[in-house]
């Protein structure tokens, strides 16, 4: 070898010597600055190494013991458990991809399916999305939603190509709010491509995804936002836009002066706008809500309407708050609105102390009286029945509340009022009189608890000639799904011609639904005539789902 | 002319003709040029010139650095560095993941949040909301207040502030992590709170069972009731089946029919049992759905036995949602096999027992899960397609029928 061949390997060999020390001496180059384990030594005392004790995952089932352990609990802190989920997750795909999608495929709605997919964006977001595509409807359907809106994060232009795709523009079992969220997301990771996708579509005819993107866009930037949305508009006319009060409301709530131009020029605008942009910042954060609304004049009726709908906001958290609240959003609030929010708000208060409630409940204003009462008897009810029953005596013996407890009390035996599943047999079985005021949600509830007790109110409310609030209860159909032999036999029992017939009708359209065959076999027994007839316009198909999907496409 | 290993000092300085010391020097070269490329070497290769290689915010090549490695590996590998880094360098620490080009993956952030929220939580909490690009902020936050609940319940209840409710719902999904009760008892102090408890509910049912029944009082709504009946529901299917139908019954059909998702519950864990349970179900809608639900359930762990059931004990329209369920739950396993399910199916399901006539009310939310003949095939052909797609264009030529054929291709994309 001669000097000019020596001099050229020394060189190389010394480039690569400088290149490989940092390496060899444990100087990691993407992390600048970190100390060497060299300089920790004795600083770390007794703290716990995460690294220390993680187990090897030389093979599939050493992954699945390791997601089975730390899916339990133990000392550590709970971060470090889902580390190690990941970790079994990512080995699993590198081992056997195929063995973890089918074992995502074996139970699609456990949280293993949707982590998976979350992880294998991680470790290839190409692989993944290989994999989704490939996957049976019942897992695309569990995790969909959350990979594409993991994808979009990470790869906005693999996500937005693929949404493109016919496999999933015309899956229908997206969640309503996907496409909003999947905006959203494209506008974080890629604010530049998400704004230049908008278009120039008419503010009113937004997509989903648009809105999702433009709703951050003024989070971000409200006056650019803005801007593009009414480039050439007055405020009057950008507020025929239902979109215009969602920009506002994250304007406002981001601090932005350009908001907070655009909404002072808004005073002379009708009052529903106020609410609809009052709603909007209740729901994206109550707390920032009400600390925008305390800066306000207090004749802002915008200040009025976030004072209402953060009342109910916190109803169950801090009811005297609330009632204060509403106290100061003068007639900013709806009457249901308000009545919604008072009975939240005397149910918190009647799970801390019921008989100062009841108190409380006698000094309110009259219009207040009914959905405090509600709010009261939902919650004891539950706690203490026979104490509402006591209450609810109580209540009718007493001239001022008596003409307000059968409207309450109805309200708190209704499933469509929030009551959920409760049987009102013992009440009316105690306290007769409120047999009047059994209305289509108790009927409908009474239904869904107890279908027999529910239909033999009403054949003796009909034997005694009383009205029976059949009609828009949805009772038959109750009886029908749950009960349809019973149902049968009792129909012909009824003595009104008008509630057999639509009772025949409902259930022969909703046991054939499930039992043709049955269905078909009661209706061939009927005698001829007009209920017979009415089962038979039942068996008639009525929407597009009994018929061929295809008649719609 | 000597080499240079031949070479010595001694030499060197024995020589004293400058021709001959100019030699002598020249032959230092390669010694020269090695040191000067090692130091060039180095300073290429400084930590501090590589960290600033990635562009906060944007996509970053994953090529670089030893994080290089992909998959399992580079978690720990993560872990182990962390372990060497002291309390006080945990933000600088931040910042090095931040600028790495996995500084977006999430698992890596979850050891040092965890450590972070011991030490010096707000401190994390700044960082995240200082230094962090948009695309990674929300998620981030998120794990630092659910590190932050696990740490600290209340140091992190009391800075929680105007927390936005979603945090808040990490916040104290972090707390109920190692503590339900006290995630219960906070849970009671926040906005919404009626809703709040959906993502703690699990663990207060699991772990303090006996709080259950003062959250299922409180319940004004529907939406705050759910979430433990839901949980409820599962831990019953695990130990009393039977009492798990009991159970998700008395729940009651308030938007949708929970005895399907109690069967569900049931099948994944023992579908004998499960087919036991809805065989003692009288005729009624909630049968149906509970067949649907088991067969599909089952199909996705043994189609064979699944589509043996299905054919053996149930009858139209149970029997083509059924073989729907099961078509596409076991699609990925033998999409022809699938495909040839929804033809036994047929394509006109005689009845819907998914809605229901009448109600009055809301629409049960089963409605928008009805299976269906064509968004079937229509999946199974995309699985088929990607597998064989000569095999489902002639599968969509073949034994599609020819009325439907135009259709379906036009929504699959598949040229017949």
């Amino acid at each position: 070898m001669n000097r000019k061949e020596t001099t050229i390997v020394a060189g190389i060999a010394g480039l690569a010597l400088g290149w490989s020390v940092p390496t060899v001496f444990n100087r990691n180059p993407s992390l600048a600055g970190i100390p060497t384990e060299a300089a920790e030594v004795g600083k770390r005392g007794e703290r716990k190494k995460v690294s220390a004790g993680s187990p090897r995952l030389p093979d599939v089932d050493a992954c699945r013991d390791l997601w089975r352990i730390s899916n339990q609990q133990d000392d550590r802190h709970p971060l470090l458990r889902r580390m190690d989920q990941s970790r079994a997750l990512r080995r699993w795909i590198e081992l056997d991809p195929n063995g973890a999608l089918a074992e995502a495929e074996r139970n699609p709605s456990a949280d293993f399916a949707g982590q998976l997919f979350l992880e294998w964006i991680s470790l290839d977001p190409a692989a993944a999305l290989d994999a989704l595509n490939g996957a049976g409807r019942p897992l695309s359907f569990a995790v969909a939603d959350d990979f594409f809106i993991t994808l979009m994060s990470k790869d906005p232009g693999m996500a937005t190509e693929s949404l493109k795709s016919p496999r999933w523009q015309n899956e229908t079992f997206l969640s309503w709010d996907f496409k909003a969220d999947v905006g959203r997301e494209w506008m974080l990771a890629d604010p530049a491509a998400a704004i230049a996708s908008l278009g120039g579509s008419p503010p009113e005819n937004l997509a989903e995804g648009e809105r999702g993107i433009l709703e951050a866009w003024a989070e971000m930037d409200f006056k650019a936002a803005w801007a593009h949305c009414f480039p050439d508009s007055s405020t009057e006319e950008a507020f025929k836009s239902q979109h215009a009060g969602e920009l506002l409301a994250r304007g406002l709530l981001a601090g932005s002066p350009e908001a907070l131009k655009v909404f002072e020029s808004l005073s002379w605008i009708v009052f529903d706008k106020h609410e609809g942009i009052a709603d909007q910042m209740v729901r994206a954060n109550p707390r920032e809500a009400l600390a925008w609304a305390a800066s306000r004049p207090a004749d802002d009726l915008l200040r009025m309407g976030i004072f209402g709908r953060a009342a109910d906001s916190i109803s169950s958290s801090d009811p005297e708050q609330a009632l204060a609240l509403l106290a100061q959003s003068g007639d900013s609030t709806p009457d249901w609105k308000e009545a919604g929010t008072l009975r939240q708000i005397f149910a918190a208060l009647s799970a801390s102390d019921p008989s100062a409630t009841t108190a409380r409940i006698r000094s309110l204003p009259q219009k207040q009286r009914d959905p405090a009462m509600c709010g009261y008897l939902t919650d004891v009810f539950i706690r203490d029945p026979a104490a509402a029953v006591g209450q609810c005596r109580s209540w009718l013996d007493d001239p001022d509340l008596r003409n307000e407890l059968p409207k309450a009390w109805a309200k708190a035996f209704s499933w469509t009022h929030g009551a959920g599943m409760r049987d009102p047999a013992g009440m009316l079985a105690a306290i007769p009189e409120l047999n009047d005021a059994v209305d289509d949600g108790v009927l409908s509830t009474w239904a869904k608890v107890n279908p027999e007790a529910a239909a033999t109110w009403i054949s003796e409310r009909l034997e005694q000639e009383k009205k029976v609030p059949v009609r828009n209860s949805g009772i038959f159909a109750e009886l029908a799904i749950s009960k349809p032999e019973f149902t049968a036999a009792w129909l012909e029992t009824l003595p009104d011609e008008t509630i057999r017939k639509t009772g025949a009708e409902t259930l022969a359209a909703n046991w054939a639904a499930f039992d043709p065959v049955a269905a078909r076999r009661w209706i061939d027994g009927l005698p001829m005539g007009e209920l017979r007839d009415a089962a038979e316009k039942g068996l008639k198909p009525q929407d597009r789902s009994t018929a061929d999907p295809f008649d719609s496409q | 002319m000597p080499s240079t290993c031949e070479f010595s000092t001694s030499d060197f300085l024995a020589d004293v003709s400058y021709a001959q010391q100019i030699m002598r020097i020249s032959m230092l070269l390669p010694y020269a040029m090695g040191t000067v490329c090692f130091l060039v070497g180095w300073k290429l290769h400084h930590p501090s010139d590589v960290a600033h290689a990635a562009t906060p915010g944007r996509t970053k090549s994953r090529t670089m650095g030893p994080l290089e490695m992909k998959g399992s590996g580079i978690i720990g590998e993560w872990a182990g560095r962390l372990d060497k880094v002291d309390d006080r360098d945990l933000e600088k620490f931040a910042a090095g993941l931040l600028k790495d080009s996995h500084g977006d993956d999430a698992a890596l952030w979850m050891p040092l949040l965890a450590r972070w929220s011991a030490t010096d939580a707000p401190a994390m909490i700044a960082f995240i909301e200082a230094k962090t690009p948009p695309s990674l902020k929300p998620r981030l936050r998120q794990d630092a207040w659910f590190a932050w609940g696990a740490s600290d319940p209340e140091a992190a209840f009391g800075a929680a502030g105007k927390l936005s409710p979603r945090l808040m719902e990490f916040l104290l999904k972090g707390v109920a992590a190692v503590d339900p009760r006290k995630a219960a008892e906070l849970v009671l102090q926040v906005p919404e709170s009626q809703f709040a408890t959906s993502g703690i509910a699990e663990r207060i049912v699991t772990e303090a069972p006996d709080l259950t029944e003062d959250f299922l009082s409180r319940a004004v709504y529907d939406g705050a009731r759910m979430s433990f009946q839901k949980a409820r529901t599962s831990q019953l299917a695990a130990s009393d089946p039977a009492a798990a139908i009991a159970f998700a019954r008395s729940c009651g059909v308030i938007g949708f029919d929970p005895v399907p998702e109690a069967v569900r519950e049931i099948a994944r864990l023992d579908p004998p049992a499960a087919v036991a349970q809805v065989e003692l179900m009288p005729s009624s809608r909630s049968r149906s759905l509970c067949a649907v639900a088991l067969a599909e359930t089952w199909a996705s762990q043994d189609p064979d036995a699944a589509l043996r059931w299905t054919r053996e004990s149930l009858s139209e329209p149970t029997l083509q949602y059924a073989l729907l369920a099961v078509a596409a739950a076991s699609g990925n396993k033998d999409p022809i096999m699938a495909l040839d399910l929804v033809l036994e199916a047929g394509w006109t399901i005689n009845g819907n027992f998914f809605s229901i006539r009448n109600a009055e009310t809301v629409t049960p939310s089963e409605t928008s899960r009805t299976p269906d003949p064509r968004s079937t095939a229509i999946g199974l052909l995309h699985q088929l397609s990607r597998i064989d797609p000569e095999a489902a264009r002639r599968y969509l030529r073949e034994k599609i029928p020819s009325h439907l054929r135009a259709d379906i291709a036009t929504a699959t994309g598949i040229t017949p």
